[in-house]
Protein backbone atom coordinates (compact mmCIF):
# COMPACT_ATOMS: atom_id res chain seq x y z
CA UNK A 1 0.00 0.00 0.00
CA UNK A 2 1.48 3.33 -1.01
CA UNK A 3 1.05 6.68 0.69
CA UNK A 4 -1.81 7.83 -1.56
CA UNK A 5 -3.82 4.68 -0.86
CA UNK A 6 -3.07 4.95 2.85
CA UNK A 7 -4.17 8.60 3.01
CA UNK A 8 -7.34 7.82 1.08
CA UNK A 9 -8.33 5.05 3.50
CA UNK A 10 -7.37 7.12 6.54
CA UNK A 11 -9.66 9.94 5.43
CA UNK A 12 -12.56 7.49 5.35
CA UNK A 13 -11.85 6.31 8.91
CA UNK A 14 -10.59 9.49 10.48
CA UNK A 15 -13.81 10.99 11.77
CA UNK A 16 -14.98 7.77 13.42
CA UNK A 17 -11.57 7.00 14.85
CA UNK A 18 -11.17 10.44 16.43
CA UNK A 19 -14.67 10.29 17.86
CA UNK A 20 -14.03 6.83 19.30
CA UNK A 21 -10.76 7.94 20.88
CA UNK A 22 -12.28 11.15 22.20
CA UNK A 23 -14.97 9.17 24.00
CA UNK A 24 -12.40 6.63 25.21
CA UNK A 25 -10.33 9.51 26.63
CA UNK A 26 -13.42 10.93 28.35
CA UNK A 27 -13.46 14.08 26.28
CA UNK A 28 -9.77 14.94 26.50
CA UNK A 29 -9.39 15.96 22.86
CA UNK A 30 -5.67 16.68 23.10
CA UNK A 31 -4.92 13.22 24.43
CA UNK A 32 -7.31 11.63 21.92
CA UNK A 33 -5.67 13.36 18.97
CA UNK A 34 -2.19 12.48 20.21
CA UNK A 35 -3.19 8.82 20.36
CA UNK A 36 -4.81 9.06 16.93
CA UNK A 37 -1.66 10.58 15.45
CA UNK A 38 0.52 7.95 17.09
CA UNK A 39 -1.72 5.14 15.83
CA UNK A 40 -1.84 6.53 12.30
CA UNK A 41 1.92 6.94 12.15
CA UNK A 42 2.43 3.40 13.38
CA UNK A 43 -0.03 2.21 10.76
CA UNK A 44 1.72 4.24 8.06
CA UNK A 45 5.09 2.77 8.99
CA UNK A 46 3.66 -0.74 8.71
CA UNK A 47 1.44 -0.02 5.70
CA UNK A 48 4.03 -0.95 3.06
CA UNK A 49 3.32 -4.62 3.62
CA UNK A 50 -0.41 -4.24 4.15
CA UNK A 51 -2.57 -4.99 1.11
CA UNK A 52 -5.95 -6.01 2.57
CA UNK A 53 -7.96 -2.83 2.01
CA UNK A 54 -11.19 -4.40 3.23
CA UNK A 55 -9.60 -5.10 6.60
CA UNK A 56 -8.01 -1.67 6.90
CA UNK A 57 -10.54 -0.29 9.39
CA UNK A 58 -10.22 -3.30 11.67
CA UNK A 59 -6.43 -3.13 11.45
CA UNK A 60 -6.34 0.60 12.16
CA UNK A 61 -8.64 0.32 15.17
CA UNK A 62 -6.55 -2.52 16.53
CA UNK A 63 -3.44 -0.35 16.35
CA UNK A 64 -5.37 2.54 17.92
CA UNK A 65 -6.57 0.32 20.77
CA UNK A 66 -3.00 -0.81 21.42
CA UNK A 67 -1.85 2.82 21.48
CA UNK A 68 -4.71 3.70 23.80
CA UNK A 69 -3.74 0.86 26.09
CA UNK A 70 -0.05 1.89 26.07
CA UNK A 71 -0.99 5.48 26.70
CA UNK A 72 -3.20 4.63 29.63
CA UNK A 73 -0.67 2.26 31.12
CA UNK A 74 1.90 5.03 31.09
CA UNK A 75 -0.52 7.60 32.35
CA UNK A 76 -1.41 6.77 35.94
CA UNK A 77 -4.32 9.19 35.77
CA UNK A 78 -6.08 6.79 33.44
CA UNK A 79 -5.20 3.58 35.26
CA UNK A 80 -8.18 1.86 36.78
CA UNK A 81 -11.06 3.97 37.96
CA UNK A 82 -10.80 7.70 38.03
CA UNK A 83 -12.22 9.97 40.63
CA UNK A 84 -15.18 12.07 39.61
CA UNK A 85 -13.31 15.21 40.61
CA UNK A 86 -10.53 14.29 38.22
CA UNK A 87 -13.02 13.61 35.46
CA UNK A 88 -14.48 17.07 35.97
CA UNK A 89 -11.08 18.67 35.78
CA UNK A 90 -10.21 16.81 32.58
CA UNK A 91 -13.52 17.73 31.04
CA UNK A 92 -13.03 21.34 32.03
CA UNK A 93 -9.53 21.39 30.60
CA UNK A 94 -10.76 20.16 27.26
CA UNK A 95 -10.96 22.70 24.47
CA UNK A 96 -14.25 21.46 23.07
CA UNK A 97 -17.09 23.88 23.65
CA UNK A 98 -19.62 21.10 23.83
CA UNK A 99 -17.70 19.03 26.39
CA UNK A 100 -20.15 20.19 29.03
CA UNK A 101 -23.00 18.53 27.14
CA UNK A 102 -21.29 15.18 27.41
CA UNK A 103 -19.91 15.47 30.94
CA UNK A 104 -22.35 12.97 32.32
CA UNK A 105 -21.50 10.51 29.57
CA UNK A 106 -17.76 11.05 30.04
CA UNK A 107 -18.04 10.46 33.78
CA UNK A 108 -19.95 7.26 33.13
CA UNK A 109 -17.40 6.08 30.57
CA UNK A 110 -14.59 7.00 32.90
CA UNK A 111 -15.78 4.51 35.48
CA UNK A 112 -15.26 1.66 33.03
CA UNK A 113 -12.08 -0.35 32.69
CA UNK A 114 -10.24 0.01 29.42
CA UNK A 115 -11.55 -3.27 28.01
CA UNK A 116 -15.14 -2.44 29.04
CA UNK A 117 -14.84 1.03 27.58
CA UNK A 118 -13.39 -0.23 24.30
CA UNK A 119 -16.00 -2.96 23.94
CA UNK A 120 -18.90 -0.62 24.74
CA UNK A 121 -17.74 2.12 22.37
CA UNK A 122 -17.03 -0.24 19.50
CA UNK A 123 -20.36 -1.97 19.99
CA UNK A 124 -22.73 0.93 20.65
CA UNK A 125 -21.00 3.80 18.92
CA UNK A 126 -19.24 2.07 16.03
CA UNK A 127 -21.88 -0.64 15.53
CA UNK A 128 -19.26 -3.32 15.14
CA UNK A 129 -20.15 -7.00 15.59
CA UNK A 130 -18.78 -8.95 18.56
CA UNK A 131 -16.46 -11.02 16.36
CA UNK A 132 -14.86 -7.92 14.89
CA UNK A 133 -14.51 -6.32 18.32
CA UNK A 134 -12.77 -9.48 19.50
CA UNK A 135 -10.33 -9.20 16.59
CA UNK A 136 -9.69 -5.52 17.31
CA UNK A 137 -9.16 -6.16 21.02
CA UNK A 138 -7.16 -9.30 20.31
CA UNK A 139 -9.28 -11.38 22.64
CA UNK A 140 -12.05 -13.98 22.53
CA UNK A 141 -15.70 -13.29 21.77
CA UNK A 142 -16.59 -14.52 25.26
CA UNK A 143 -14.33 -11.95 26.87
CA UNK A 144 -15.86 -9.20 24.73
CA UNK A 145 -19.38 -10.29 25.75
CA UNK A 146 -18.35 -10.25 29.42
CA UNK A 147 -16.79 -6.80 29.07
CA UNK A 148 -19.91 -5.56 27.30
CA UNK A 149 -22.15 -6.94 30.00
CA UNK A 150 -20.18 -5.32 32.82
CA UNK A 151 -19.86 -2.06 30.90
CA UNK A 152 -23.56 -2.00 30.10
CA UNK A 153 -24.50 -2.53 33.76
CA UNK A 154 -22.18 0.24 34.85
CA UNK A 155 -23.48 2.68 32.25
CA UNK A 156 -27.10 1.89 33.09
CA UNK A 157 -26.40 2.63 36.70
CA UNK A 158 -24.55 5.85 36.02
CA UNK A 159 -26.78 7.21 33.32
CA UNK A 160 -30.18 6.36 34.77
CA UNK A 161 -32.29 9.30 35.69
CA UNK B 1 -32.13 1.02 30.75
CA UNK B 2 -32.69 -0.80 27.48
CA UNK B 3 -29.99 -1.46 24.94
CA UNK B 4 -31.71 0.86 22.51
CA UNK B 5 -31.24 3.73 24.93
CA UNK B 6 -27.50 3.13 25.00
CA UNK B 7 -27.48 3.02 21.22
CA UNK B 8 -29.33 6.30 21.11
CA UNK B 9 -26.97 7.93 23.58
CA UNK B 10 -23.87 6.89 21.67
CA UNK B 11 -25.36 7.57 18.26
CA UNK B 12 -26.25 11.11 19.31
CA UNK B 13 -22.65 11.62 20.43
CA UNK B 14 -21.22 14.11 17.96
CA UNK B 15 -18.64 16.14 19.84
CA UNK B 16 -16.95 19.15 18.35
CA UNK B 17 -13.49 18.25 17.25
CA UNK B 18 -10.59 20.28 15.92
CA UNK B 19 -10.40 20.69 12.15
CA UNK B 20 -9.85 17.48 10.22
CA UNK B 21 -7.66 19.35 7.74
CA UNK B 22 -5.42 20.59 10.54
CA UNK B 23 -5.19 17.06 11.84
CA UNK B 24 -4.28 15.73 8.39
CA UNK B 25 -1.74 18.51 7.88
CA UNK B 26 -0.02 17.51 11.13
CA UNK B 27 -0.15 13.88 10.10
CA UNK B 28 1.27 14.61 6.65
CA UNK B 29 4.11 16.54 8.22
CA UNK B 30 5.01 13.57 10.37
CA UNK B 31 4.64 11.16 7.46
CA UNK B 32 7.07 13.34 5.48
CA UNK B 33 9.55 13.05 8.34
CA UNK B 34 9.17 9.26 8.28
CA UNK B 35 9.63 9.19 4.50
CA UNK B 36 12.82 11.19 4.77
CA UNK B 37 14.26 8.78 7.31
CA UNK B 38 13.20 5.76 5.36
CA UNK B 39 15.60 4.80 2.56
CA UNK B 40 13.57 2.68 0.19
CA UNK B 41 15.26 -0.20 -1.52
CA UNK B 42 15.87 -0.09 -5.27
CA UNK B 43 13.12 -2.66 -5.66
CA UNK B 44 10.58 -0.54 -3.77
CA UNK B 45 11.50 2.64 -5.62
CA UNK B 46 11.29 1.18 -9.10
CA UNK B 47 8.82 -1.64 -8.64
CA UNK B 48 5.77 0.21 -9.86
CA UNK B 49 7.21 2.64 -12.36
CA UNK B 50 9.56 0.20 -14.07
CA UNK B 51 7.74 -3.05 -13.58
CA UNK B 52 8.27 -4.16 -17.20
CA UNK B 53 11.97 -3.42 -17.01
CA UNK B 54 12.24 -5.52 -13.85
CA UNK B 55 10.26 -8.34 -15.45
CA UNK B 56 12.43 -8.28 -18.59
CA UNK B 57 15.64 -8.24 -16.53
CA UNK B 58 14.53 -11.18 -14.43
CA UNK B 59 13.46 -13.12 -17.53
CA UNK B 60 16.79 -12.39 -19.26
CA UNK B 61 18.75 -13.49 -16.18
CA UNK B 62 16.82 -16.75 -16.03
CA UNK B 63 17.37 -17.35 -19.75
CA UNK B 64 21.13 -16.76 -19.50
CA UNK B 65 21.29 -18.98 -16.44
CA UNK B 66 19.49 -21.78 -18.24
CA UNK B 67 21.74 -21.45 -21.29
CA UNK B 68 24.92 -21.56 -19.23
CA UNK B 69 23.98 -24.29 -16.84
CA UNK B 70 21.74 -26.43 -19.01
CA UNK B 71 22.97 -30.06 -18.77
CA UNK B 72 24.52 -31.41 -22.00
CA UNK B 73 22.79 -34.08 -24.02
CA UNK B 74 24.58 -37.25 -23.08
CA UNK B 75 23.48 -40.80 -22.67
CA UNK B 76 22.97 -42.94 -19.68
CA UNK B 77 25.62 -45.47 -20.64
CA UNK B 78 28.40 -43.05 -19.83
CA UNK B 79 29.76 -42.69 -23.32
CA UNK B 80 32.08 -39.79 -23.99
CA UNK B 81 30.41 -36.59 -25.04
CA UNK B 82 32.26 -36.12 -28.32
CA UNK B 83 30.47 -32.90 -29.23
CA UNK B 84 31.65 -31.08 -26.15
CA UNK B 85 35.08 -32.76 -26.27
CA UNK B 86 35.60 -31.65 -29.89
CA UNK B 87 38.06 -28.88 -29.14
CA UNK B 88 40.23 -31.24 -27.07
CA UNK B 89 40.14 -33.80 -29.84
CA UNK B 90 41.13 -31.22 -32.44
CA UNK B 91 44.09 -30.10 -30.34
CA UNK B 92 45.20 -33.69 -29.96
CA UNK B 93 44.80 -34.30 -33.71
CA UNK B 94 46.90 -31.31 -34.70
CA UNK B 95 49.64 -32.47 -32.31
CA UNK B 96 49.74 -35.98 -33.78
CA UNK B 97 49.81 -34.51 -37.29
CA UNK B 98 52.88 -32.44 -36.47
CA UNK B 99 54.69 -35.42 -34.98
CA UNK B 100 53.84 -38.63 -37.00
CA UNK B 101 54.36 -41.97 -35.33
CA UNK B 102 57.14 -44.41 -36.22
CA UNK B 103 54.83 -46.74 -38.12
CA UNK B 104 53.43 -43.88 -40.15
CA UNK B 105 56.95 -42.75 -41.08
CA UNK B 106 57.96 -46.30 -42.11
CA UNK B 107 54.81 -46.69 -44.19
CA UNK B 108 55.45 -43.37 -45.88
CA UNK B 109 59.07 -44.35 -46.73
CA UNK B 110 57.91 -47.73 -48.07
CA UNK B 111 55.31 -46.03 -50.22
CA UNK B 112 57.90 -43.60 -51.56
CA UNK B 113 60.26 -46.53 -52.31
CA UNK B 114 57.56 -48.34 -54.23
CA UNK B 115 56.77 -45.22 -56.23
CA UNK B 116 60.49 -44.81 -57.02
CA UNK B 117 60.81 -48.46 -58.17
CA UNK B 118 57.79 -48.03 -60.42
CA UNK B 119 59.25 -44.85 -61.90
CA UNK B 120 62.62 -46.61 -62.62
CA UNK B 121 60.77 -49.53 -64.22
CA UNK B 122 58.90 -47.18 -66.48
CA UNK B 123 62.09 -45.43 -67.53
CA UNK B 124 63.69 -48.82 -68.45
CA UNK B 125 60.82 -49.65 -70.68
Amino acid sequence: MNREQFTFLVRKELSGLRRFLLAACSGNDQEADDIAQEALLKAYTASAGFEDESGFSRWLYRIACNCLSDHQRKDSVRAGTLSIEKAYSISSASHSDDTFDYQELYRAIDGLTLSERTAVLLFYMEDRPIREIATIMNTSEGTVKASLSRGRSHLREKLKG
Amino acid sequence: MKDQELYDIFHSYHPEMSSEEDFMARLNEQMNAIDKKRIPSLWERTRQRHFLLWAASIAATIAVGLFLFMPSKGNDSGEADLYHARSDYQTMLSMTQSFPTFEETVAEIEQSGQQLQMAIAEMKE
